[in-house]
C-alpha cells in the first residue's frame, strides 16, 4: 500500500496513468497516419521531394515525413502510448484484484428492499428446508455457494463471471503483446527483394530501403516461370518453380505462388512480381561460308572453329542507341583479342549511314577475320520477382492478436453475475427473496434468476 | 438475373425509406410496421440476390463468393447494413432510426448500379484475391462498417433531436419521436463496440492474408493505416466513455467523424496508390 501511494504521488507516474493522454495519443498518432497516406512514402517520395520548394524540403527532410512511420517522433508517439497502456493497466489492476476478490455479502443491508413480487416467493416448508432446496439449485446454477446463517434467517450467495474484470487488461496485453512483435520483427527480421532470370539463380537479395545487400547463405534458383492470363486480359496465375541449392546440391524443390509463400531454411520467399529481360543471343558466325550457330546469355563464353577461338558474350543490348538488337562480343584466339559489337539490323544501319562500319571499327562484325558475325536475334526471357523475407516476430504478433479476441470475447460477452438469497420467516411463513447484481448484462443476470426461480419451484 | 433481383431490392430500399421518412413526420406506426414489412423484402430479395450470384459463379466455374470487386463490396455493404438495422429496429422495439439509416444502404446499392457492365459481371480472380482469407476479411470489414453505419445514423439523429426538439422543454417540439439523448447515446455505445470488434477481426484477418500474399502483416498501405485510422477513432470513443464518463455529444460527434473515416478507408483511399487499388 505504501508503495502505491509513493507511485500515485510520482508525477512521472500521474502524468502516465492518465486516460486524458491515451485519447490525446490515440488523436494524435491517428492525425500522423492521415499526414503519411497524403505524402509519398519511401522510394515514391524521391521523386515528390524533389519538386518540393527548398524549405518545404527541409521540413520532410528533417521530420522525415517521407518515412513518416519508421521516423523517431512517430515511433516515440508508438511509445509513449505504450507506456501509458502499461502505467494505466498497472494503476487500475489493483481495483479489479479487490473486485474479483470480494466475497459476495448476502447479508448486507438494503439488497432485498425493492425486489419486484416475482422474486420473493413464500413457501410452507421450515427455513432449513427451503434453504437446503435453494442451495441445491444454485448449485446447479453458478457452481459454489457461499452461506450464512443466524436463528432467524439464512442467507446463500453465489457468482459467476468474476473472470470478466480482467478481459480489458486481456486486450490491452494483447496491443502491448503485437507491439513487441512488431519490435522483435523490426530488430531481428529483414526484407528485400531478388529477381531471377528463368534459369538462373541467386545467392544474395537486395535490402529494402537501400540497406544495402545480403549473402542469403544459399543460393535460389528459377527453374521456371509462368504467367497465364484470363480471356478478358486479366492474370490469372503467377508461378514460380524454384530450387534451394546449398553446396551446389539442391536441398529443396518448391512450387512459388501468390498466396502460396515458400520457406527455407527460415527465410521466406514471396511472388511479389515478374518481367522480362534480354535472355540468349543467336548469333551467326561464318568462316569461309561454313556457318554455326551458337546461343549464348550475357556473361557466357563458347568456342568456334574447333576450339581454335574463343567468343565471350561480354553485352546484351535490347536497343543500342536507338539502332536495334546489338551484342557485344569478346573473341579470343592465341594472344590476339578483340571486342566489337554485332547489330541484328547492320544492313540497314550501314545504309543509313554508309562507311559506319569502316569509320568505327568496333561497329565491324568482321573485325576479327577470317570469322563473321551475324546477330539473329535476342530472346527474351522472364524473371520472377520475390520478396525474401524473415520475421521472427510473427508469432508474436499472432499471438497478440490471439489475446486481443480473446480479452474482447472475455470483455464484451462475459459478466460478473452475483445471486444473493435470503430465507427468513414473516407472518408465518418461510419467505425466500431472491436478488441479483452484475457489472454487465443485466438482461442475462434476470434470465439466469428467472431459470434459477424456475428450477427452484420445480423441485417443490 | 442475379443483378436483376439486386435492382429491384435497391427500388424497395427507396420505398422503404419513404415509409419511413412518413412514419417519422406523420407519427404513425401504421407506416413504421409497412416500413419494416417493406425493408424485410427488400433485404430477403437482396440476399436471394447475393446467394444467387455466388451460386452463378459456381456454376460458370469461377467459384469464389461475390465479395471480390467494388461492386460486389458496395452491394455487400449495403446488406450489412440493412440486416443490422434490422436486428437493432428488433431489439430496440423503435423505428425511429430508419429514416437515416435506410438512405446509405439505398446510396450504396444505387451507386453500385451505376458500375460499367463489366464490373457488374462476374469475374473471375487475379492471383493476389486467389485465397481462402478473402471471404473471412471482406465479411468482418463490411459487417463492422455496418455496424459503424448505425452509430453514424445515431449520431446524426443526436444532433436533429436537439435542432426539432428547440433548446427549451425537450418534451416540446417533435423531440418527443426520438428517445432521450441517453439511450441514443447508449445505442452508439453498443453499435460502436459491436463495429469495434467486426474492425478489429477484419485487420486481423487481413493482416494475417497480406502476411502470405505480400509477405508481411503490415506494410503502412494506405488503406491498412486508413483502418487503423479508424480504429484509433473508436478505440478513443470508447475510452472516452468507459474510462473519461464522456456521455451525449462528444460520443455523437466522435461516432460521426468515426463513419468519415469509415468512408475514407472504404472510398477515398481508392484515390491514393494502394496494394488493394483492385478493389477499384
Amino acid at each position: 500500500m505504501q508503495e502505491k501511494t509513493n507511485l500515485s504521488k510520482n508525477p512521472v507516474w500521474s502524468f502516465f496513468s492518465s486516460v486524458r493522454l491515451t485519447l490525446f495519443l490515440l488523436i494524435l498518432i491517428a492525425l500522423a497516419a492521415i499526414l503519411g497516406t497524403m505524402i509519398p512514402q519511401q522510394d515514391a517520395a524521391n521523386e515528390a521531394v524533389q519538386k518540393l520548394p527548398p524549405a518545404l524540403k527541409g521540413v520532410v527532410s528533417v521530420l522525415q515525413l517521407h518515412d513518416l512511420y519508421r521516423s523517431p517522433w512517430f515511433l516515440l508517439l508508438m511509445g509513449l502510448l505504450t507506456v501509458n497502456l502499461v502505467v494505466c493497466s498497472l494503476n487500475r489492476l489493483p481495483a479489479s484484484l479487490r473486485l474479483y476478490r470480494r466475497q459476495p455479502e448476502p447479508d448486507r443491508p438494503g439488497l432485498y428492499e425493492e425486489l419486484p413480487p416475482e422474486r420473493v416467493l413464500a413457501s410452507e416448508g421450515t427455513v432449513e428446508d427451503e434453504a437446503a432446496r435453494m442451495e441445491q439449485v444454485l448449485k446447479k446454477t453458478l457452481g459454489r455457494v457461499e452461506r450464512k446463517g443466524t436463528d432467524q434467517a439464512i442467507w446463500l450467495s453465489g457468482h459467476r463471471g468474476s473472470w470478466s474484470y480482467f478481459g480489458v487488461y486481456v486486450i490491452h496485453a494483447g496491443v502491448l503483446v503485437i507491439i513487441l512483435g512488431a519490435v522483435i520483427g523490426s530488430i531481428l527480421g529483414f526484407d528485400g527483394y531478388v529477381n531471377i532470370p528463368e534459369g538462373g539463380s541467386a545467392d544474395r537479395i537486395e535490402l529494402r530501403g537501400g540497406k544495402g545487400v545480403m549473402e542469403l547463405g544459399f543460393s535460389v534458383k528459377c527453374d521456371d516461370f509462368n504467367v497465364e492470363f484470363y480471356d478478358s486480359g486479366m492474370p490469372k496465375l503467377y508461378r514460380s518453380d524454384l530450387s534451394f541449392l546449398k553446396g551446389g546440391e539442391i536441398r529443396a524443390k518448391g512450387v512459388l505462388m501468390v498466396n502460396h509463400p515458400l520457406e527455407f531454411e527460415g527465410i521466406s520467399f514471396y511472388q511479389s512480381s515478374y518481367g522480362s529481360v534480354p535472355g540468349e543471343a543467336v548469333l551467326k558466325i561464318t568462316k569461309k561460308g561454313e556457318q554455326v550457330v551458337k546461343r549464348a546469355r550475357q556473361g557466357e563464353s563458347f568456342t568456334i572453329d574447333g576450339g581454335k577461338a574463343q567468343v565471350e558474350i561480354l553485352r546484351i543490348e535490347g536497343n543500342l542507341m536507338r539502332m536495334g538488337p546489338a551484342v557485344k562480343v569478346g573473341v579470343t584466339a592465341g594472344d590476339k583479342a578483340l571486342s566489337f559489337w554485332v547489330f541484328k539490323f547492320i544492313d540497314a544501319i550501314e545504309e543509313q549511314n554508309p562507311g559506319i562500319t569502316k569509320q568505327i571499327p568496333q561497329f565491324n562484325a568482321g573485325l576479327y577475320r577470317p570469322y563473321w558475325f551475324a546477330l539473329d536475334g535476342i530472346e527474351t526471357s522472364f524473371y520472377t520477382g520475390l520478396k525474401v523475407t524473415r520475421d521472427p516476430g510473427v508469432p508474436v504478433v499472432g499471438a497478440g492478436a490471439f489475446l486481443l479476441v480473446a480479452g474482447f470475447l472475455l470483455t464484451f460477452f462475459t459478466s460478473h453475475r452475483q445471486v444473493f438469497v435470503r430465507v427468513d420467516r414473516k407472518h408465518g411463513m418461510t419467505r425466500v427473496c431472491i436478488a441479483g447484481r452484475c457489472n454487465r448484462d443485466p438482461v442475462r443476470l434476470d434470465r439466469e434468476i428467472e431459470r434459477i426461480i424456475g428450477s427452484y419451484k420445480g423441485i417443490s | 438475373m442475379n443483378t436483376k433481383m439486386l435492382g429491384w431490392a435497391t427500388v424497395i430500399y427507396l420505398v422503404a425509406m419513404a415509409f419511413y421518412l412518413i412514419r417519422l413526420l406523420r407519427d404513425d406506426e401504421y407506416w413504421g410496421k409497412l416500413a419494416t414489412g417493406t425493408a424485410l423484402v427488400g433485404l430477403a430479395l437482396h440476399t436471394a440476390g447475393i446467394a444467387v450470384r455466388w451460386w452463378e459463379s459456381y456454376r460458370i466455374g469461377l467459384g469464389h463468393a461475390p465479395l471480390a470487386n467494388f461492386y460486389e463490396s458496395l452491394i455487400f455493404f449495403s446488406w450489412a447494413i440493412m440486416l443490422l438495422y434490422l436486428v437493432t429496429e428488433w431489439r430496440i422495439r423503435n423505428r425511429f432510426l430508419g429514416p437515416f439509416v435506410t438512405p446509405v444502404a439505398f446510396l450504396s446499392m444505387a451507386y453500385a448500379s451505376l458500375s460499367p457492365d463489366e464490373a457488374t459481371r462476374i469475374q473471375p480472380l487475379i492471383p493476389a484475391l486467389q485465397s481462402n482469407w478473402l471471404t473471412s476479411h471482406v465479411l468482418t470489414c463490411f459487417m463492422g462498417y455496418g455496424a459503424f453505419t448505425i452509430a453514424f445514423g445515431l449520431g446524426v439523429i443526436f444532433f436533429v433531436r436537439r435542432f426539432v426538439a428547440g433548446s427549451g422543454n425537450p418534451s416540446k417540439g417533435r423531440g418527443g419521436l426520438f428517445p432521450d439523448e441517453g439511450s441514443i447515446e447508449e445505442l452508439i455505445y453498443h453499435s460502436t463496440l459491436m463495429g469495434f470488434i467486426f474492425l478489429s477481426l477484419g485487420i486481423i484477418t487481413g493482416s494475417v492474408w497480406a502476411n502470405f500474399a505480400w509477405g508481411s502483416y503490415w506494410s503502412w498501405d494506405p488503406k491498412e493505416t486508413w483502418s487503423l485510422i479508424t480504429w484509433l477513432i473508436y478505440a478513443a470513443l470508447l475510452h472516452a466513455r468507459l474510462v473519461r464518463g464522456w456521455r451525449g455529444k462528444g460520443i455523437a460527434v466522435m461516432a460521426i467523424a468515426g463513419f468519415v473515416s469509415v468512408l475514407f478507408t472504404y472510398l477515398g483511399v481508392n484515390y491514393l496508390d494502394s496494394l488493394h487499388s483492385y478493389i477499384m
